[in-house]
């Protein structure tokens, strides 16, 4: 299989949930996705680790978080390990150099990602234990 | 936009805080009677300002305004103010401190060693915390329910470190750095 977008892995699981990505930025977002009843069918893409809007969807069921910085040892970290629920953490392309840099503007970095992995459908993969990837499926 | 009441924000913040909370657990987390907060819940879902789902609330965009604009009035003086912005910095390492080790803990299945260092951390915050108490007196909340969860895990129920679902030491942390870093008028990283 092959990976279009990998990073740090929250937790090890079996756990392969697939789902359209949906890009969150900002709460009302958010909770469209919740109003909708739709949140299940989606892998959430969201900006940051310390993500505390996600905290809604995340206690309303949600599958999968692939995030675009943080570290699994933060708040989302920690909630995503408590509610089992897979997660991909400062992920980046596979087929492209660029990687996310603390303190440093990554506007084009994050806009790639976007547009790479908005609206497609895939599915997470986070068995290994350091390395969590998300492989497109359609 | 929405003015608040003192009463009518100690409820919507705590919604604003908790995300998804029911009545009764936003009761408790704000120090208030139910047949308080229910009212004041319902005429928020009717002015459009939070919406509930399977009997939990959470603020909509029009609540958070709300709930940022009362912040914005009643504590514009902390955010110039030296002890307060000083007490903010040192709590941004005892933070990174606690995160680490509530990751710590869930990935040595609550080793005795590690949970015995998180709630010094905690109580170490909670001592932190007298010294805003002062100024911000709802804070003294924050250190009632750090007491009752420490206690409840010193009696050996772990579910109370970082259980989402219940009044954990995690969510009760996650909340009130939110709340700080609303008092003194700072984003938090998206």
């Amino acid at each position: 299989m092959s990976y279009v977008a990998e990073g740090y892995n929250s937790f090890e699981t079996k756990k392969t949930p697939s789902g359209i990505v949906r890009y969150l930025p900002d709460p009302k977002s958010v909770i469209a996705l919740i109003q909708s009843g739709k949140l299940k069918e989606h892998i959430l893409l969201v900006q940051g680790g310390t993500t505390t809007f996600l905290a809604p969807a995340l206690s309303m069921g949600a599958i999968g978080v692939i995030t675009m910085s943080g570290a699994p040892e933060s708040h989302l970290g920690i909630l995503s390990r408590e509610f089992q629920m897979p997660c991909v953490m400062t992920a980046y392309l596979t087929g492209s150099e660029s990687r996310y840099l603390t303190g440093a503007n990554n506007d084009a970095h994050f806009a790639a990602i976007i547009k790479a992995l908005d609206g497609k459908k895939v599915q997470l993969h986070c068995e290994d234990r350091e390395t969590g990837r998300v492989a497109v499926l359609s | 936009m929405t003015v608040l009441s003192e009463q009518e924000f100690r409820v919507l913040n705590g919604a604003h805080l908790k995300k998804m909370a029911t009545a009764a657990e936003l009761a408790s987390a704000v120090g208030l009677d139910v047949a308080v907060v229910e009212p004041v819940l319902n005429a928020a879902a009717g002015s459009g300002l939070l919406m509930a789902a399977e009997g939990r609330h959470l603020l909509l965009p029009e609540g958070t305004s709300a709930v940022h604009e009362y912040y914005r009035t009643a504590y514009e003086a902390m955010r110039s103010n030296d002890l307060v912005l000083a007490w903010y910095e040192r709590f941004e390492t005892v933070n990174e401190q606690f995160i680490k080790q509530v990751s710590e803990w869930q990935s040595t299945d609550g080793d005795e060693r590690v949970q015995s260092r998180l709630i010094k951390t905690v109580e170490r915050l909670t001592k932190n915390l007298r010294e805003l108490t002062p100024i911000v007196p709802r804070y003294e909340t924050y250190v009632d329910r750090f007491g009752g969860s420490v206690a409840r895990i010193d009696q050996g129920e772990k579910d109370f470190v970082c259980k989402p679902t219940i009044d954990s030491v995690h969510n009760i942390w996650f909340e009130f750095h939110e709340d700080i870093l609303t008092v003194i008028g700072r984003p938090r990283d998206t």
